[in-house]
C-alpha cells in the first residue's frame, strides 16, 4: 500500500472516530450505577424543611449542611448504607427512602445519612472514623450486605470529605489501619486528568498539561465528553461480558474468600470503634427478595449471616438483626438489563417505598427498644 | 515530556513541521535543542546530569582516538574516567539509597549504633538508558569499531535525541550517527509508517496498559498470604502483559517519532511472549538491552572478542572462542543479576534476574536433548512451558519485597495453595483476553496480513475500520495518568 493511501485512510478513520464519538456517545449512564438500571431512582433523605441530611458523595455543601443541622443534639444516629438506602424501584412522587421515614416517626432524634453504592465494611469503616470526628453519635446503624463482601478497597469518589480534611485513621492499631492510611494519603496524590505524577512538584509537562486540557474542555465538547465516552465504553463491556457469560441479576454471587475475611475484620474494628467510644451499633442483615431464590450460595449465606451475628455478639454495645426476608416479594421489583438483552431483570436490591415503609417499621422498633 | 500527552503531541507536530521545512544544516540543531526542551519539561535542572555524562564521553572517546592502541594503560585508564562518572552517577541517583538502607539494616543487626545518613535523591528520568549509551559509545571506540565523533552536536544528538532518549532503545553510536550525518530527504513513507507505529503505541499505553493497571495494582496490593497459586499466576499474566504493552507502546512510539524524522531506530520486541526458550524471549524482549548485555557484560566476562557494535540480536551469540563451562556459568549468572540490578535498586530485581539465569541455565543444560524432541514439540509444549515461565518471572519484578515473593512462590508450588480465587472474577477474564488477543494479534500478523496487504480490496476496509477503532479510543483514553513503567528504570 503505497504511503499516499495510507494517510488517507488514517485520515478518513480519524475523521469516522469523531462522528462516532459525536453521534454515538451519549455518556449518559453512570458506571457506578449500573447495577440501578432505569427502572429505580436514587433519592436522598431530607430533613426538615429539606435541609440535606443524607450524603452520597459527601460534597462540601451537603456536609456542612449535615453539620450546621445536626449542631447541639445529643441523639444523633448514623445510617450507613448502600445505594439500597439511596434508591426507590418504581417511585412516585412522595416517596421517599427509610432514613427519612425514620426522621419523620423519631423526631427526638437527629438522622444523618451516608450511603455509597457497593459500600465496602471498609469504607463504612473509615467513613464512620471521620463522622466521629466531626459529632458525637449516639447510635450507628450499619447494614452487612453479603453483596458487597465481594469489594475492597477505599473509593476516593465517595471520600471526599476524608480526601479535604486529609483524615486519617488514628491511632493506627494493626496493619489494616495502616493500608488504609495509606490508601487515604495515595488520594491526596491521586493526579486528575492532564496532570503527571512527579514527586508532589508541578513540572512544565504537568503545568502545560493542565493548560491545553482546560483549554480544550472549554472551547471542545468532544473533548469535554470524554469522561462520559469511557464510562459508556465500560458499560458496553460489562453488559457484553454478562451476555457472554450468561450473567444476570439471579446469578449467584461466590465470595471471595480474601475479600470476605478483610471486610468481617473491618466489621470487628467497627464495632471495638463504637464500643470504645460508648456508640450503639446496630448491625443488621438488610433485607433481600426472598420469594425467589436468593443470588448467593444457600450454605455460603447461612454461613455468612451466623458469622456477622457471631462478631456482633462479641461486643456489648452492639445487637444484631436478620432483617432479610421482612419485604415481602411483590414489593420488590425489576430493573432494566445488566446485558445486551432488553429483558428486564429481578431486582435483589432495590424495592418500593412500600419496602422502605416495612424496614422503617423494623428499624424504628429496634431504636426503641433501646 | 511523556509521550502519552497532548503537550507532547503538540511538541512532536512542531517540531516535525520545523524539521522538513529547514535546509538540513540547521536539523541538527533543531533536534538538539528539542531534544533538551523535551527533557527540561521534566525537570530541567536533571538536564546538568545528562549533559555531564555526555560531554564526559565526549572527551574521553576523543581521547581515546588519539591515543595509540598500542599505549594500552593509557587507553584503559581513559577508559575507566568514562566508567567511572557514568557508573558512578548511577550509582549515587539509583543505588546509594539501597546501599545506605542495606548497610544500615546490617549495622542493627550487628547492635552497632553507626547509622549512614539518608538523602533525599531523585532519579533522573533515562538515566539508566543513556549513561548505556554513552558507555556503548565509549567501548566501541576503544575497541576500535567506531570512530570518535568530532562534532558535539551530532554525538551530542546520538545520546539525547528525544524519541529514545527516557526509556530506549538503547542504541549504539554506529547505527544513529551516520544517519544523522545522511539526514535523508522527505519521503512520505516517512510519515505515514512513524504515524502508523506511534497510533499502535498511543493504543497499546492508554487503551491496554493503563486499563490494566488497575486490576495488577488491586491485585499486588492484596496480603501475599491471603492469595492462592492461581492467583499470583493470574496476577504474573497480567502485570506480564501490562509491562509488555506499556513498554512495547513506548518502543513504538519511539520508533514512530524517529520514523517520520527519516531515522530508524532498531526494533526493541518482536511477540515475545510467542518465544519458545527463554533464550528465545530474551532474542524478543528488550532486544537492545539484551544486546547491549550481551556485547558489554557477559562476552567480556566469557572471554569473548567482541567483533561487531550492533542493538539488534538480543542474547545467544554464539561464542568465538571455547571458554570453560565454569566461566560460561559465572558469566550467566552474574550478567543476570546485574541485569535485575540494572532494572531497580532492589533485591526483588536481582531475584528477578537470578530466576531469568537458572532457566537459562537449565536451557543450556537440556539443548541436546532437545534437538532429538518432535518438532511439534515447540509448538505445544515449549511454547505454553515458557510463556508460564516467563509470565511468573514478572512476580519478583513487581512485588513489594522479596518476603513477598517468596509466599508468592510458595503458593504456587504448594498443591494446597495452588487453587482458589481470591481476586475479583474480571481480574482472570481480563487476564485471560489478553492471551487470547496477544495471540490473535500474533496469528493476524503473522498469517493474515501478509495476505490482506496482497489483496488491497479487503485490506483496505479492514485497515480503515482498525484505524478508526484505535483513534477513537486513543482520543478517548488519552491521559497522562500513570508513567511508562520503564521511566522508572
Amino acid at each position: 500500500m503505497s504511503p499516499k493511501t495510507e494517510i488517507t485512510i488514517l485520515i478518513l478513520a480519524a475523521i469516522a472516530a469523531g462522528i462516532i464519538l459525536k453521534f454515538g456517545f451519549g455518556g449518559e449512564r453512570d458506571f457506578e450505577n449500573a447495577a440501578l438500571g432505569t427502572l429505580t431512582v436514587q433519592y436522598q433523605a431530607a430533613g426538615p424543611e429539606g435541609v440535606k441530611v443524607h450524603t452520597i458523595k459527601q460534597p462540601e455543601s451537603e456536609i456542612a449542611s449535615m453539620l450546621s443541622h445536626a449542631q447541639g443534639s445529643d441523639a444523633l444516629v448514623l445510617v450507613l448504607g448502600n445505594s439500597q438506602t439511596h434508591s426507590i424501584n418504581q417511585k412516585e412522587k412522595g416517596h421517599v427512602v427509610y432514613p427519612e421515614l425514620l426522621q419523620n416517626r423519631l423526631p427526638d432524634r437527629i438522622f444523618l445519612t451516608n450511603s455509597l453504592p457497593n459500600a465496602n465494611l471498609q469504607e463504612f469503616y473509615t467513613i464512620l472514623n471521620w463522622w466521629n470526628d466531626q459529632l458525637d453519635f449516639k447510635t450507628v446503624l450499619i447494614p452487612v450486605f453479603m453483596d458487597d463482601l465481594r469489594e475492597d478497597g477505599l473509593r476516593k469518589d465517595f471520600l471526599k470529605g476524608l480526601v479535604r480534611d486529609e483524615h486519617t485513621i488514628e491511632p493506627e492499631l494493626d496493619e489494616l489501619d495502616t493500608e488504609w492510611n495509606q490508601i487515604l494519603a495515595s488520594f491526596q496524590n491521586t493526579q486528575e486528568e492532564g496532570t503527571v505524577s512527579s514527586e508532589g512538584i508541578e513540572t512544565p509537562q504537568e503545568r502545560s498539561e493542565k493548560y491545553i486540557t482546560s483549554w480544550l474542555s472549554d472551547r471542545s465538547e468532544m473533548w469535554r465528553n470524554r469522561p462520559n465516552a469511557r464510562g459508556d465504553l465500560f458499560m458496553k463491556l460489562y453488559q457484553w461480558r454478562n451476555q457472554l457469560f450468561g450473567i444476570n441479576a439471579s446469578t449467584k454471587r461466590k465470595i471471595i474468600p480474601a475479600r470476605y475475611d478483610k471486610n468481617l475484620t473491618a466489621l470487628s474494628k467497627i464495632l471495638n470503634f463504637c464500643q470504645e467510644r460508648g456508640i450503639n451499633c446496630v448491625v443488621y442483615i438488610p433485607p433481600i427478595r426472598t420469594d425467589v431464590e436468593v443470588p448467593y450460595d444457600l450454605n455460603e449465606y447461612a454461613l455468612f449471616k451466623e458469622e456477622v451475628q457471631q462478631i456482633t455478639e462479641m461486643t456489648q454495645t452492639s445487637q444484631f438483626h436478620d432483617l432479610d426476608g421482612i419485604i415481602p416479594g411483590k414489593y420488590w421489583g425489576l430493573k432494566a438489563s445488566t446485558n445486551t438483552d432488553a429483558e428486564p431483570e429481578l431486582d435483589f436490591m432495590h424495592f418500593q417505598f412500600r419496602g422502605h415503609e416495612i424496614l422503617a417499621d423494623s428499624l424504628e422498633q429496634i431504636l426503641r427498644r433501646q | 515530556m511523556i509521550f502519552n500527552s497532548v503537550t507532547f503531541l503538540l511538541f512532536f507536530t512542531a517540531v516535525t513541521l520545523l524539521y522538513w521545512a529547514l535546509p538540513t544544516k540547521p536539523r541538527y540543531w533543531l533536534l538538539f535543542l528539542s531534544s533538551l526542551v523535551f527533557y527540561a519539561f521534566w525537570r530541567w535542572e536533571y538536564l546538568s546530569v545528562l549533559l555531564l555524562s555526555a560531554v564526559t564521553d565526549y572527551f574521553v572517546a576523543r581521547g581515546l582516538q588519539h591515543i595509540p592502541i598500542e599505549h594500552k594503560s593509557k587507553r584503559k585508564r581513559l577508559l575507566a574516567v568514562s566508567l567511572t562518572v557514568n557508573l558512578g552517577l548511577l550509582f549515587y541517583f539509583k543505588y546509594l539509597l539501597f546501599f545506605t538502607t542495606n548497610l544500615n539494616g546490617l549495622f542493627e543487626s550487628l547492635g552497632t549504633v553507626t547509622r549512614l545518613p539518608y538523602w533525599d535523591i531523585i532519579l533522573p528520568f533515562g538515566i539508566s538508558f543513556y549513561t548505556f549509551e554513552t558507555i556503548s559509545y565509549t567501548m566501541d571506540v576503544y575497541r576500535g569499531h567506531i570512530k570518535a565523533e568530532k562534532k558535539f552536536i551530532t554525538y551530542g544528538l546520538f545520546v539525547a535525541f528525544f524519541p529514545k532518549l527516557v526509556a530506549g532503545p538503547i542504541q549504539r553510536a554506529a547505527e544513529l550517527v551516520e544517519q544523522l550525518k545522511n539526514r535523508p530527504s522527505f519521503q512520505l513513507g516517512f510519515v505515514s509508517e512513524g504515524l502508523r507505529r506511534m497510533l499502535y503505541g498511543l493504543f497499546l499505553k492508554v487503551v491496554f496498559a493503563d486499563n490494566i493497571a488497575g486490576f495488577v495494582d488491586e491485585g499486588f496490593a492484596i496480603n501475599p498470604s491471603e492469595l492462592a497459586g492461581l492467583d499470583v499466576i493470574t496476577l504474573g499474566f497480567l502485570f506480564g502483559f501490562q509491562i509488555y504493552f506499556d513498554f512495547a507502546a513506548y518502543s513504538h512510539i519511539a520508533l514512530g517519532a524517529a520514523k517520520v524524522l527519516g531515522i530508524n531506530i532498531p526494533e526493541n520486541f518482536n511477540f515475545p511472549y510467542i518465544a519458545t526458550s527463554m533464550k528465545d524471549f530474551w532474542k524478543r524482549w528488550h532486544i537492545s538491552l539484551s544486546s547491549w548485555i550481551r556485547d558489554y557484560l557477559y562476552l567480556p566476562l566469557t572471554g569473548t572478542k567482541v567483533l561487531v557494535s550492533t542493538g539488534t540480536g538480543g542474547i545467544g551469540q554464539s561464542l568465538t572462542n571455547q571458554p570453560t563451562a565454569k566461566r560460561k556459568n559465572f558469566a550467566l549468572f552474574a550478567t543476570w543479576a546485574i541485569m535485575g540490578f540494572w532494572h531497580g535498586s532492589n533485591w526483588t530485581f536481582i531475584l528477578w534476574g537470578l530466576y531469568h539465569a537458572v532457566f537459562i541455565y537449565v536451557e543450556r543444560l537440556l539443548t541436546p536433548l532437545r534437538s532429538r524432541w518432535p518438532v511439534f514439540s515447540s509448538a505445544w509444549i515449549c511454547w505454553p512451558l515458557t510463556l508460564g515461565i516467563a509470565m511468573v518471572s514478572w512476580i519478583p519484578f513487581r512485588a513489594q519485597s522479596v518476603g513477598d515473593t517468596f509466599i508468592m512462590f510458595g503458593k504456587i508450588l504448594n498443591p494446597q495453595t495452588l487453587l482458589g480465587m481470591n481476586l475479583r472474577e474480571n481480574t482472570y477474564l481480563v487476564a485471560a483476553f489478553m492471551l487470547v488477543l496477544f495471540t490473535g494479534t500474533w496469528a493476524f500478523s503473522t498469517y493474515l496480513k501478509p495476505w490482506l496487504d496482497r489483496n488491497p480490496a479487503i485490506g483496505k476496509p479492514i485497515l480503515f475500520a482498525q484505524y478508526t477503532v484505535m483513534v477513537l479510543l486513543v482520543f478517548v483514553f488519552l491521559r497522562p495518568i500513570n508513567q511508562f513503567i520503564y521511566f522508572q528504570f
